[in-house]
């Protein structure tokens, strides 16, 4: 069992890429602390007309009550981003764990086993692969239904062929090690090897991988949102809000757009940095 | 059904019989020539309880795959390998889990055959846990003992260590540990010593031989060092392209060699008691597998070749003192010894 | 006696996140001119990071700390690197363990060893350079003809004759050979050997040898230098090495070296080798020597001169 201290050293131990790691463990984690404590962080609540109903047919640039502005009813903008982490870290977080789920099993037993099996689920994932991921995410997400739920799902499709591919090429590189001949050797089942000598050696893989697909998730959720296909106006999302935004961006109200666009952007920074950080460490380079 | 057990000491375990495993290169999509690797061309030879056989030769020579096919870790293309009475060379894995226990493999690289994020001592009681032999607690216990056993003390300082956090010596009594702990009757090193440092093989081959004696276990020792085989073994088999060339005690094969091949890997190999000593020169290297000579296999670079060396193949034969050479015109008795002296 | 290069307190330490390791700790000897010399050790000693030391070719994290490299009267160490770069293979050269990873799979032999010609300005023409590779090859006993080969199509051992041939065509004072035959069956080891053994006399040149394997070193050298942790333990003619090893490690290697010829048994060294990011306090073999006293946990031992030998052990300081 990997111990308390086991854990801390391998995120804080002076190994490759702990700048990486650490500063992008640190961005994400200042987003989970505004999506849990978000009543206490944010000023105002997300759909709370914040000023008074004279200004507020327009947009209002930001001033001290208002940090980062607020929207043309009167909503605060930074308000409504620390209440959208909630959705975006939920829609985020769903998806990479359920492409996970389902990616890695196949990928492990696909390549384990390889033969006809192994040939259909490539031939699948790879098709599905060879979709550009925000079409493919519209298309399902347009299908299911727009909800913060079917959000997450139909980004899972798009990622479970990342979690296979590479899970699988590193399966079928670990299979031909001389561990898991002397496993062979001695006499363990394959189920059990699988499980207990392929599996623990792939895990650094499927770590980045996760790392990289929750960024790319990041950015398409934010385009599920712009369409409106997470949740309804005036619940708030980043990708939604951005949409909203725009409109007023010729009358002169930047901020409504370049605060969400920043966040979206720094959340998607911190979960690539984290990517990055455990590809150096473990020396795992990545297809995409 | 009789009351009375008749005790039959079946003195040989492992017997092996016109092994072949031929692979198969190249023939892919992009065309090119289908070329046939005859790796191990015809095997036999026989190993007894508490014996140990060293396989040696030149890389190429097709000594490790010998080592793997008996452990049925290859599939065989022709012959038989019967282990204690049983013939193994067909059964299914499953059918074959039973014997897994009783044979085992030593490996040259002790890092790559450890799971490197296995601690040790899980890695060592796991094999008792897979059988079935002992519960978790059990296990763990036992193979406190076995590091206990092989030198690597104390057993808890060490028990969750990783591979990588060991030496290559200690990492090569890990592998020998966990291999023992199912206290098996054959066992295949594989060069078991070459990646180790110099200092620290002496006490591997101790501690291998230890088992040996409380086992009596047989051995099958894949070497490429004369000198490393002329330690630990009983009877040494020279392989050259697949083949056995010369078969036979240790001490007479080496001392007293039959085959000019035998003769040319004895003086090469570096020594230094015997510094300035005569070599019996061969011509080239190791000829390509996938195109052998005809004939004896080795003529090409045989010193002592004549023109029917390269149209007869020579049977592996008796040389009338207990030893078998495949060569038509032996060298002959006392030859290395002569040989030396000038 | 002249020397062809002299090491004067030589350190090289790897700067590696877990810490510094001391490769090279402190080395000082003098290697004549002519001369076989073989620097001896087990993994970590410190033999190879010397010889990619003596090129300053010690890659990072590496770093040669401190010392004088006195090469025909330069030091090397003060040198610029343009001019260290010329010396490369023109005066220094270096072959080494692979020879399959040494060479450039996709271009012909002879093209590679007339690169060499043309880098160090021998000539411009590639036709002329290529028919100094052609004499180079034939040298190394592999027939002109081959320069047109493709690595994949020579044999391990004619490999490693091409290295050398590329290594030793500027005719070199020292050539460094680092375990170059260890990927190389004994019999083809032998003929390398000899090889290196005939270019030496015929070149004039130098020969030092990086290796493992001390019966190897004891056949081929005039010299042994046996290095223990990144220490020099003692350095010396071959036969007063091998016949009366004055340091317990050079002792203990020699009984750990299983002999054709020799007895039917070896010793080895009781423990392990030392992690060399938290060396043992004074002599960084006194927790696996038999002959520790007094001094040896203590204080690390001075080089004394035993006759024509030097050795760094306490048993000799007094």
């Amino acid at each position: 069992m990997p111990t308390i201290s086991g854990v801390t050293q391998q995120i804080f131990g002076r190994k490759p890429g702990r700048g990486l790691l650490l500063t992008g463990l640190a961005i994400i984690l200042a987003f989970v602390i505004l999506a849990v404590f978000a009543p206490w962080i944010a000023p105002y609540g997300p759909t709370e007309r914040s000023v008074p109903s004279s200004l507020a047919a327009s947009p209002q640039p930001p001033d001290r009550n208002h940090i980062m502005g607020t929207t043309e009813l009167g909503y605060d903008v930074f308000s409504r981003i620390v209440w959208g982490t909630r959705i975006v870290l939920y829609v985020v977080a769903f998806s990479a764990i359920l492409s996970m789920a389902i990616g890695v099993p196949l990928g492990l037993v696909s390549g384990f086993y390889g033969g006809k099996l192994d040939r259909i689920l490539s031939m699948v994932m790879d098709s599905i692969y060879a979709f550009p991921g925000i079409v493919l995410a519209l298309a399902v997400a347009s299908v299911l239904g727009p909800s913060p739920t079917n959000a997450a799902i139909s980004l899972s499709v798009v990622y479970v062929p990342t979690f296979f591919r590479m899970v699988r090429g590193q399966v079928l590189e670990v299979r031909e090690s001389l561990y898991v001949e002397a496993a062979e050797a001695l006499g363990y089942p394959n189920t059990h090897i699988m499980l207990y000598h392929v599996l623990p050696n792939v895990a650094p893989t499927i770590l980045v991988v996760f790392g990289l697909a929750a960024t790319d998730a990041i950015l398409t959720e934010a385009g599920l949102a712009f369409f409106g296909l997470t949740v309804s106006y005036p619940s708030p999302d980043w990708g939604l809000d951005l949409r909203v935004g725009l409109r007023y961006l010729d009358q002169g109200a930047w901020w409504a757009t370049l605060f969400p666009g920043i966040v979206i952007t720094l959340l998607a920074l911190g979960f690539a940095l984290v990517g990055e950080g455990l590809g150096e460490r473990y020396a795992i380079r990545t297809e995409r | 059904m009789s009351l009375v057990h008749e005790v039959i000491v079946v003195s040989v375990l492992l017997s092996v019989r016109g092994l072949k495993k031929y692979f198969v290169q190249g023939g892919g999509i992009l065309g090119g020539e289908k070329e046939i690797v005859r790796a191990v061309d015809g095997v036999s030879f026989d190993v007894k309880r508490g014996e140990t056989l060293a396989l040696v030769g030149e890389s190429g020579c097709g000594k490790t795959t010998t080592g793997r096919l008996v452990l049925r870790l290859l599939e065989p293309d022709e012959g038989e390998i019967i282990f204690d009475g049983v013939d193994i060379t067909h059964m299914s894995m499953k059918e074959l889990r039973p014997f897994r226990r009783r044979m085992q493999m030593i490996y040259q690289d002790p890092y790559a055959s450890l799971n490197p994020r296995k601690p040790i001592g899980e890695a060592i009681a796991e094999p008792l846990i897979v059988h079935g032999l002992a519960e978790k607690e059990e296990a763990k216990e036992q193979a406190m003992k076995m590091l206990e056993r092989v030198g690597l003390t104390p057993a808890e300082d060490f028990y969750d260590r990783i591979p990588s956090q060991l030496s290559g010596g200690q990492r090569q009594r890990v592998v020998i540990a966990r291999a023992m702990i199912l206290k098996p009757e054959f066992v295949v090193a594989d060069e078991p010593v070459s990646m180790i440092d110099v200092s620290m093989r002496a006490s591997i081959l101790e501690l291998l031989k230890g088992f040996q004696e409380e086992y009596g276990l047989a051995m099958i020792f894949i070497t490429h060092d004369l000198s490393v085989a002329r330690l630990v073994a009983d009877k040494i088999a020279v392989m050259y392209l697949g083949k056995i060339i010369e078969y036979g005690p240790v001490d007479k094969v080496l001392r007293d060699p039959r085959h000019p091949y035998t003769a040319a890997l004895a003086t090469a190999a570096p020594s230094i008691t015997m510094r300035r000593r005569k070599r019996l020169d061969i011509k080239g290297e190791i000829a390509d597998p996938r195109n052998l000579p005809s004939g004896c296999r080795f003529h090409p670079r045989c010193p002592y070749a004549r023109e029917d060396c390269a149209s007869r193949e020579p049977e592996l034969r008796e040389m009338g003192d207990g030893r078998l050479a495949a060569c038509h015109y032996p060298l002959e008795e006392g030859f290395l010894k002569r040989w030396l002296k000038g | 006696m002249e020397s062809v290069v002299r090491l004067e307190d030589v350190s090289v330490h790897y700067y590696t996140f877990t810490g510094v390791v001391k490769a090279v700790d402190r080395v000082t000897l003098d290697i004549p001119r002519g001369e076989f010399v073989s620097f001896v050790g087990e993994s970590g000693s410190g033999k190879s990071t010397l010889a990619l030391a003596l090129l300053r070719l010690v890659p990072p994290p590496g770093r040669i700390v401190s010392g004088r490299i006195v090469f025909n009267g330069m030091d090397l160490l003060s040198l610029p690197e343009q001019k260290m770069r010329e010396l490369r293979g023109k005066s220094i050269s270096m072959v080494f363990q692979d020879p399959m990873t040494s060479l450039d799979p996709v271009r012909k032999v002879g093209e590679q060893i007339a690169d060499v010609y043309i880098e160090h300005g021998v000539t411009t023409d590639m036709e002329e350079a290529l028919k100094l590779a052609r004499e180079a090859l034939e040298m190394v006993g592999i027939p002109g003809d081959r320069v047109n080969y493709y690595p994949h199509q020579l044999s391990g051992g004619q490999r490693q004759r091409v290295l050398i041939a590329a290594a030793v065509a500027l005719k070199p004072s020292l050539l460094i050979a680092d375990e170059p035959t260890t990927a190389l069956d004994v019999i083809v080891q032998a003929k390398i050997m000899d090889l290196l053994e005939d270019l030496m006399k015929e070149l004039k040149m130098s020969v030092i040898l990086i290796t493992h394997d001390i019966a190897l070193a004891a056949e081929r050298s005039d010299r042994i230098a046996v290095m223990y942790a990144g220490r020099v333990v003692e350095y010396g003619p071959v036969d007063a090495i091998i016949e009366n090893p004055l340091h317990p490690y050079t002792r203990g290697l020699l009984e750990s070296a299983p002999d054709l010829w020799g007895e039917k048994r070896i010793k080895g060294i009781p423990g392990n080798p030392p992690d060399l990011r938290n060396p043992p306090r004074g002599c960084p073999f006194h927790p696996r020597c038999p002959r520790r006293f007094d001094p040896c946990d203590k204080d690390e031992p001075e080089y004394v001169k035993v006759d024509d030998r030097i050795v760094s052990c306490h048993l000799y300081t007094r």
